[in-house]
């Protein structure tokens, strides 16, 4: 995180629509990956008023100062930047918890990725639930927009709004991460598929994260498993990172090797041609 | 509506869970009702035949000559009367002591959402988008529409003429908003959560909705929102 003078970063928003399908998760364990590969990164928290970012990655008792802070002028950027304790080139800057979302504007937010996108490869924001205020402002400065989504009905309803707002602001169409799936739930026809979800949204993928309860316990102690190589789930966040570097990953078999899963996932242009 | 007042003087069949039922028109003479249910059977004996049906009196008040002669043309054709339909309990109660089984049957119920507007009609122009509708947009148009693209769930679709979306119907679609019964939507895939043809609404049954995995095509008769695939060979 040394003060290199105008990166050129990229600003990504992470958003749902829907609260609680893995949107924070998936902030940090991205935003880590992408600083475990060497590129210096920053994660704003925009939820501004249900600060979460900080929780999940073990930092909360670091903060001084936040978001609103840094746009009101009662601190420099360089002050609300914490430092994570594992990766150095990964920084948070946390939401405040005592205001809400009116406390920042989309113009503020603009400004705030200028600055941030000169000192950082990656600037990642978690956007808060919703298609108001907090979303504007999270998408406001953003250069590309990636929707988390679980197989649900719900979510993935949410989640098209989402995805036609980000069209609306001209933005280019979103990718898409399929959050918490589990194969088995799917073989039974108990949830919906990867496949189901992208018939009706109709956007490029990016992650198909399995459900894995070692989430749980990880974001409980504030460790990101992305940084586990264990992890199933932290593998598919790993990938994710990769193919925002442009990588060209294959897709983790969710299933037995010639499932369904495999020959959509060819169908789409992605994974082993063999 | 007139249309309304010519569907209400013939006799419909209307198939439901419980089998096949006749609904008889209000003030139809009785001969005129004989010679339209002779005609329905044999124009579709092969699917009467053997059957057991319900005569639906709720909307005429039941005489037993006219039970009478019903039985016996329906008779003639080995078709069983199940049960009489009736909409009150009085007239059940009659039914029955004419030696009649008796169910509960509901006058057709038909949902108003708009007044119809005769003076507003649309010129037959129609309105051509490209675009996939997601949760939360809708379009309007005045006349017909034609949308290239998909109608998600969540999404609203009016026109007040015809709607023909070359895509998954998956949302809400309204045709013929101003009353025009003759309004049609047509879809590569009618799965809609919704749909509404003139003052008509039709949803999509709350279990085991079925998706259509055919073009189709929505129409109105006898009063009510009907869908067909689309057979090319049918043309």
């Amino acid at each position: 995180m040394e003060e290199q003078q105008d990166r050129n970063g990229r600003v990504i928003t992470i958003t749902s629509g829907k609260g609680g399908v893995g949107k924070t998760t998936t902030t940090a364990n991205v935003g880590a990956a992408l600083a475990a590969r060497g590129k210096a990164v920053v994660l704003v928290d925009a939820d501004i008023g249900l600060r979460n970012l900080d929780i999940v990655l073990g930092l909360e008792n670091r903060i001084v100062y936040d978001i609103v802070d840094v746009v009101e002028g009662r601190c420099r950027l360089r002050q609300a930047l914490i430092r994570d304790k594992r990766l150095t080139n990964l920084a948070l800057i946390p939401a405040a918890q005592t205001r809400d979302k009116e406390a920042v504007s989309p113009e503020q937010m603009r400004a705030l990725c200028q600055e941030l996108r000169q000192q950082f490869d990656f600037v990642l924001i978690d956007s808060p639930a919703g298609i108001e205020r907090g979303f504007r402002n999270a998408i406001a400065g953003a250069d590309e927009v990636l929707v988390v989504t679980n197989p649900e009905v719900s979510a993935v309803r949410d989640a098209d709004r989402i995805v036609g707002l980000v069209e609306a602001a001209e933005l280019p169409p979103p990718r898409l991460i399929v959050n918490r799936i589990d194969p088995e739930l799917v073989r039974r026809g108990d949830m919906l598929s990867v496949e189901d979800v992208l018939e009706i949204l109709a956007i490029p993928l990016i992650g198909v994260v399995p459900a894995d309860e070692t989430i749980v316990t990880a974001t409980n102690r504030g460790e990101p498993v992305a940084l586990d190589p264990h992890s199933r789930a932290g593998q598919a966040f790993r990938d994710i990172a990769a193919r925002l570097l442009g990588e060209e990953v294959p897709f983790q078999p969710l299933d037995t090797p010639d499932g369904v899963w495999r020959r959509m996932l060819r169908a789409l242009g992605f994974g082993s041609r063999a | 509506m007139l249309d309304d007042e010519r569907a209400r003087a013939t006799v419909r069949v209307r198939g439901t869970q419980d089998g096949v039922r006749l609904l008889l028109p209000r003030a139809t003479p009785l001969a005129v009702v004989l010679e339209q249910v002779r005609d329905l059977l044999e124009s579709r004996s092969s699917f009467f035949r053997g059957a057991a049906l319900t005569l639906d009196f709720s909307e005429r008040e039941p005489v037993l000559d006219e039970i009478a002669a019903l039985q016996q043309l329906l008779d003639r054709h080995g078709i069983r009367i199940q049960a009489i339909g009736a909409a009150t309990s009085d007239v059940r109660q009659r039914l029955e002591r004419w030696g009649f089984r008796t169910e509960t049957a509901e006058p057709a119920r038909r949902l108003r959402l708009i007044e119809p507007d005769s003076e507003q009609t649309h010129d037959g122009s129609a309105t051509y988008l490209r675009r996939t509708l997601r949760s939360g947009m809708s379009v309007e148009a005045e006349g017909h529409l034609v949308l290239i693209g998909d109608v998600n769930p969540g999404a609203l679709v009016v026109a007040g003429g015809d709607v023909l979306v070359w895509g998954v119907v998956r949302g809400t679609v309204h045709a013929g908003r101003h009353g025009d019964t003759d309004a049609v939507i047509a879809a590569l895939r009618l799965a809609p959560m919704q749909l509404r043809i003139a003052n008509l609404v039709a949803r999509a049954p709350d279990r085991g909705g079925q998706l259509l995995d055919a073009p189709a095509l929505a129409r109105v008769v006898d009063g009510q929102i009907v869908i067909e695939p689309w057979r090319i060979e049918r043309r």
